[in-house]
């Protein structure tokens, strides 16, 4: 009990909470601040600096029109990790609420929502992306809801589960023998307690979004140009690749640390939320 | 166990079913009308409703329904519309070049992660345990088409050992099949394993904390014996859902791969049918896919049965 | 007699930097002698049994003191000497046997794999050894279950494996932690029968681990009792548990639920005067769980399962009267409880409040009916804090914020606790004091009917004790009737004024307390009441002389 008053007082964070969402932090403020940190627009085209290798000019070096490289990527990164914050939203507002009811409430309505998981996930996701993204003009909007309804299924399983176990918490038959309604109970006893799993999930989530939207721009189903994100300036590079590898290296060593801090961000709230939630440690 | 069985094939079938109509209404609201692609640019109305006509695409959706499924049944899959060739062997010949990407991928993911993870449980804070971790952050952050072009910059372009691009059958000499191969697989197991070690150090750390874990030691085994025989068989059991799911990325992962490398399989037979808005063949070939998954969860359940007694005998008898 | 075990100021710490979890405890076991060490949670009875079997987890350290087997030091051995030791010459029985055996292996397999890995019988002979064994344990049918999986099995008989597989090396020493803790009472009789006979038969030396004073008499000859990592009193069974010196053995002693203890006062009021009206009653009420799988499962080739949980149970409780309602897992209590208060509906039969039928549908809620759950760590929602557990009920009625407050302060004041608990979160209590919040919550709207489901077993005595103290004052205080769920029939004969046992979802036998503990009817109800340790129904044959059975 004193330990646990102690631990509330001060809360340690854990590193990697600490360098996961300073470095994300960083890579936001650089992507926000592009233009006072490099000079160029990031779809100035400049004929005369085509594929230049990087100097005191530009940094990262210029691309197939001479667009500078590191504008492009700081340009990106808005796309790609909005896509990924996006995606996920979406999949979260719909798949845990659904989750939350099929787990509580059990029997038709619970068959319902996971045969029709069951059904989704039997296609491979990029399968179910590409089907969905194959019967619309591409756009990253759309790669965005391909990427959410991929995930959909995956969090009302999560959240299905969660509060399958929290169900049988006799805080919850006491709940119900006082005649709460439904919204009460789901939203208000069971559902903070389903967060830290969910939190942590969904941190994770962000990183596999961010990864999968930038396949689909990388295939050409996801942003279009001029527009750009990470996905897209690879696929854009891969011509040049033996010319100008820096290209190519730019965008994804940025979607590498991006998505690295994000999972830094959820193994730190892992084990900060396994902590806070340990009674009476 | 019977009963069981044919209960599981009742479920693939409806999935398989249910999955047919899913697929070909996703593929009815294809906008740019497949007709206008065989037409070309400078059709007239009239061209365009006499190719409407003959492919049937003014008749009622379930009429079109029926008959592909109908067809589908009886092994034809349709004509291509852009190629104007028959789609089975078409996706049939892919799927062989896709099968050996995707077999010998699988195999080593499996044998990897496995190891990898039941090691780094085992010595938990040791130093492979440690560089174990360091790969697999790595390997889970970098999207595959990433690896893909740093493995070909660096194998095929700056030294050369490797080519960068296509596939010569294994009649073309076993060599130069496999190095047509080894850059594609190298750069779905570097993507995949990670997944599978990581959640099978996991449940191997979670096993051996296990109370009969704890028992076994009680008795005087030895730790050889502990962690072979009480923990691994043990652990596994969660690892055959991870490999199933993998197995979809790995589908998934092959249309990137397939595309990086100009490898001729399903990956990149499917991509090309998104582009030219073919639906026979993207229909088809995501049918494909779907089914070899789904026969791929069947072996993965009867997986299970082998590996855990509880699914395979019930309570009834003893008592 | 020598010593075989002899603990020597044994001091322990879990991680650097933390308070000892053992403050150099002392502990001899001579040669074929049953010792008992009894604390609760928290006494560090089971961290001496892991040292003895040099089992600590990760992070624990030994810093002072010795651990001697038979003469020689344990602390000082390598790690592979130890483990030649284990099950060769100091085995252990395990908590709960549900977990303690692989879920994958069959019975045979782990029970022979010692001997086989040993060289001490060859594979072809250790199905003939394992049959032995399991013959010694007394398990029936032992060639049939010798191919089982562990969880074809009973607890009771899984328990009888993990003891077999324990004495396959034929150990001199067998540590037992806490081995009937996880079974049901008829069954924990057995075992301990079981075990007092082998230690005659084999001449084993046995460390005992509980926190049960009443079983540890059967079995042992001498009892060390433990505090917060202390030895507070060591000596002969007979001398500790009849005349103990130490205040803490004095009071744990003192908490002991027995059997009709001669000091209790007569039975409760409601048996004084004219029988009361019924305030709720069940009548003939059945229920089954599982049921029939949906259509399209059942096309696929799955089948029902139903399980019965009720048969046609009829019960009724008077005003301000509390009914202790007995049985052992299985035995539908539980689910009647929850009939009673509405979260399960019965599939026929009625409940009737005030002699007016209910809605016979599940989920019914009404406040004059409130329920008291078993595990206090459970029953309150960690995220919430006290104010809003108790004040819901009151705000989801209509009362305003600051009438609500109100109660709130009078409801800590019932149930003994500071006004000051209002701003807490669950976790920050002790188990007692939850379940005082527990309490609190579900007289929040001054209900006519109570039920207590096993609300005591997750605690200590002691704290059993005062909850229980808590429980029959709030009766006497508001005349509320309480059905009073356990399976402890201890427990039941201090607080009941009647008494109703269950078996398999019925109704065996229902009667006045003294009438059920001193003169049963049922041969069920004797065989539950012979299962009651010596030493809690001492007294009883006294009773049931006056009884005049």
């Amino acid at each position: 009990m004193l330990a646990s008053a102690e631990l509330r007082a001060r809360p340690r964070l854990p590193l990697p909470l600490v360098i996961g969402s300073s470095l994300l932090l960083a890579i936001l403020m650089a992507s926000l601040a592009a233009p006072f940190i490099t000079a160029f627009d990031f779809d100035a085209m400049d004929v005369t600096a085509r594929m230049k290798a990087p100097d005191a000019v530009h940094l990262l070096g210029t691309d197939e029109f001479g667009r500078d490289v590191l504008s492009r990527t700081l340009h990106g990164a808005s796309t790609s990790i909005g896509l990924g914050v996006a995606a996920t939203a979406f999949a979260f507002a719909i798949g845990v609420p659904l989750g939350l009811l099929g787990g509580y409430m059990r029997g038709r309505l619970d068959d319902a929502i996971m045969r029709t998981v069951d059904i989704l996930v039997s296609i491979p996701p990029v399968m179910l992306g590409l089907l969905i993204l194959a019967s619309t003009s591409p756009g990253v909007w759309k790669a965005a809801l391909a990427v959410g309804i991929i995930y959909i299924p995956i969090l009302i399983r999560l959240s299905r589960s969660v509060a399958l176990s929290l169900a049988q918490e006799e805080f919850i038959l006491a709940a119900r023998t006082r005649g709460e309604g439904l919204g009460w109970i789901l939203f208000r006893e069971i559902l903070p307690n389903a967060l830290p799993p969910l939190v942590v999930e969904t941190s994770l989530r962000i990183s596999f979004a961010i990864l999968l939207g930038a396949v689909f721009s990388f295939l050409g189903l996801g942003t279009q140009p001029p527009s750009s994100d990470w996905g897209l300036m690879i696929a854009e590079a891969r011509p040049y690749l033996e010319q100008a590898p820096w290209i190519a290296l730019a965008p994804g060593v940025a979607l590498c640390v991006t998505v690295i801090s994000i999972n830094l961000v959820g193994e730190g709230l892992r084990q900060f939320l396994d902590v806070r939630s340990q009674p009476g440690a | 166990m019977a009963g069981y069985l044919t209960r599981r094939l009742g479920q693939i079938v409806f999935t398989i079913l249910a999955m047919s109509v899913v697929i070909f209404g996703i593929t009815q609201v294809l906008p740019g009308n497949v007709a206008y692609v065989i037409a070309g640019q400078f059709a007239t109305p009239d061209q365009i409703a006499a190719i409407e006509t003959r492919l049937g695409l003014n008749d009622p959706m379930w009429q079109q329904f029926l008959r592909w499924a109908g067809a589908a049944l009886q092994g034809d899959l349709g004509t291509s519309m852009v190629m104007s060739r028959p789609v089975g062997p078409l996706v049939a010949e892919a799927l062989g070049r896709s099968a050996q990407l995707a077999g010998v991928s699988f195999l080593l993911v499996a044998l990897i992660g496995v190891v990898v993870g039941v090691v780094s449980g085992v010595r938990a804070g040791g130093w492979f345990d440690r560089v174990a971790l360091v790969v697999t952050w790595l390997s889970v952050a970098m999207p595959q088409f990433f690896i893909a072009i740093v493995l070909v910059l660096l194998f095929s372009g700056h030294l050369g050992w490797l080519p960068a691009t296509g596939y010569t059958p294994i009649s073309g000499g076993v060599l130069n099949w496999l190095s047509h191969l080894i850059l594609p697989v190298a750069t779905l197991v570097v993507g995949l394993f990670a997944h599978v070690a990581s959640l099978q150090r996991a449940s191997m750390i979670e096993t051996l904390g296990a109370s009969y874990v704890r028992a076994a030691r009680a008795k005087g085994l030895s730790e050889r014996k502990v962690i072979t025989r009480h923990a691994l068989r043990n652990a596994l059991i969660p690892t055959v859902t991870v490999l199933t799911l993998d197995l979809g990325i790995l589908m998934g992962g092959i249309v990137v791969v397939e595309t990086v490398f100009s490898y001729p399989g399903l990956g990149r037979l499917m991509i090309t049918a998104v582009e030219q808005k073919d639906l026979p063949v993207l229909q088809a070939s995501v049918l494909t896919v779907t089914v070899i998954y789904a026969f791929a969860n069947l072996i993965a359940d009867l997986c299970y049965l082998a590996l855990d007694p509880r699914l395979r005998t019930g309570h009834a008898g003893v008592r | 007699m020598s010593a075989i075990l002899e603990i020597k100021d044994l001091q322990l710490v879990y991680g650097a930097g933390s308070q000892p979890t053992l403050h150099g405890v002392d502990l001899e076991i001579a040669t074929g002698q049953a010792v008992g060490v009894v604390g609760e949670s928290g006494s560090g009875k089971s961290t001496v049994a892991w040292t003895v079997m040099g089992l600590l987890p990760p992070g624990a350290r030994v810093t002072r003191g010795s651990v001697s087997f038979e003469g020689n030091e344990l602390l000082a051995m390598s790690a592979e000497e130890r483990r030649r030791l284990r099950g060769k010459s100091i085995a252990m029985v395990f908590q709960d046997p549900f977990t303690t055996l692989n879920p994958c292996l069959t019975v045979g397999q782990q029970l022979t794999e010692v001997l086989v890995e040993r060289g001490l019988v060859d594979a072809g002979a250790a199905r003939c050894e394992g049959l032995r064994l399991m013959d010694e344990v007394k398990l029936p049918r032992a060639s049939e279950l010798y191919d089982a999986y562990p969880h074809q099995l009973s607890g009771g008989m899984k328990q009888r494996i993990v003891i077999a597989s324990a004495l396959a090396c034929s150990p001199k020493l067998l540590v037992l932690d806490e081995p009937t803790t996880a079974l049901d009472v008829t069954v924990e009789a057995h075992i301990l029968r079981l075990l007092a006979e082998l230690q005659k038969t084999r001449g084993l030396s046995m460390l005992f681990i509980s926190h049960n004073l009443g079983i540890v008499e059967q079995l042992c000859s001498s009892v060390t009792v433990m505090q917060s990592g202390r030895v507070v009193e060591a000596g002969a069974a007979e001398q500790v548990l009849r005349r103990p010196n130490h205040a803490y053995t004095q009071k744990l002693l003192g908490s002991l639920p027995r059997l009709l203890k001669p000091a209790t006062p007569a039975p409760g009021p409601a048996n004084e005067e004219a029988p009361q009206a019924e305030v709720i009653e069940a009548r003939d009420v059945s229920l089954s769980f599982g049921g029939r799988p949906g259509l399209i499962s059942r096309l696929l080739g799955a089948e029902g399962n139903a399980v019965q949980a009720l048969a046609n149970v009829s019960l009724s409780l008077r005003k301000a009267e509390i009914v202790g309602l007995v049985g052992e897992s299985g035995s539908g209590k539980s689910t009647l409880g929850r009939c009673l208060v509405g979260i399960y509906a019965p599939q026929s039969g009625e409940i009737r409040l005030d002699g007016r039928a209910t809605n016979p549908r599940a989920d019914r809620s009404d406040r004059r009916i409130q329920m008291v759950f078993q595990n206090p760590d459970s029953s309150l929602n960690p995220r919430h804090r006290i104010g809003e557990i108790l004040g819901r009920p009151l705000r989801l009625v209509g009362k305003s914020k600051r009438e609500a407050d109100q109660r709130v302060k009078e409801l800590l004041a019932l149930v003994r606790l500071p006004e000051t608990y209002v701003s807490r979160y669950p976790h920050q209590l002790s188990g007692g004091e939850k379940q005082r919040i527990g309490i609190a919550r579900a007289l929040a709207l001054e209900p006519e009917i109570l039920i207590c489901d096993e609300v005591t077993s997750a605690l200590d005595v002691s704290v059993q004790a005062s909850i229980l103290d808590l429980i029959k004052d709030l009766r006497d205080r508001l005349n509320v009737a309480i059905l009073f769920v356990s399976h402890d029939l201890a427990v039941i004969s201090q607080i009941s004024d009647r008494v109703v046992v269950m078996r398999g979802g019925r109704i065996v036998e229902e009667g006045s307390v003294g009438q059920v503990i001193a003169a049963p009817r049922e041969a069920y109800t004797r065989e539950l009441l012979a299962s009651v340790p010596p030493f809690i129904s001492e007294g009883l044959s006294t009773a049931r002389a006056m009884a005049g059975a």
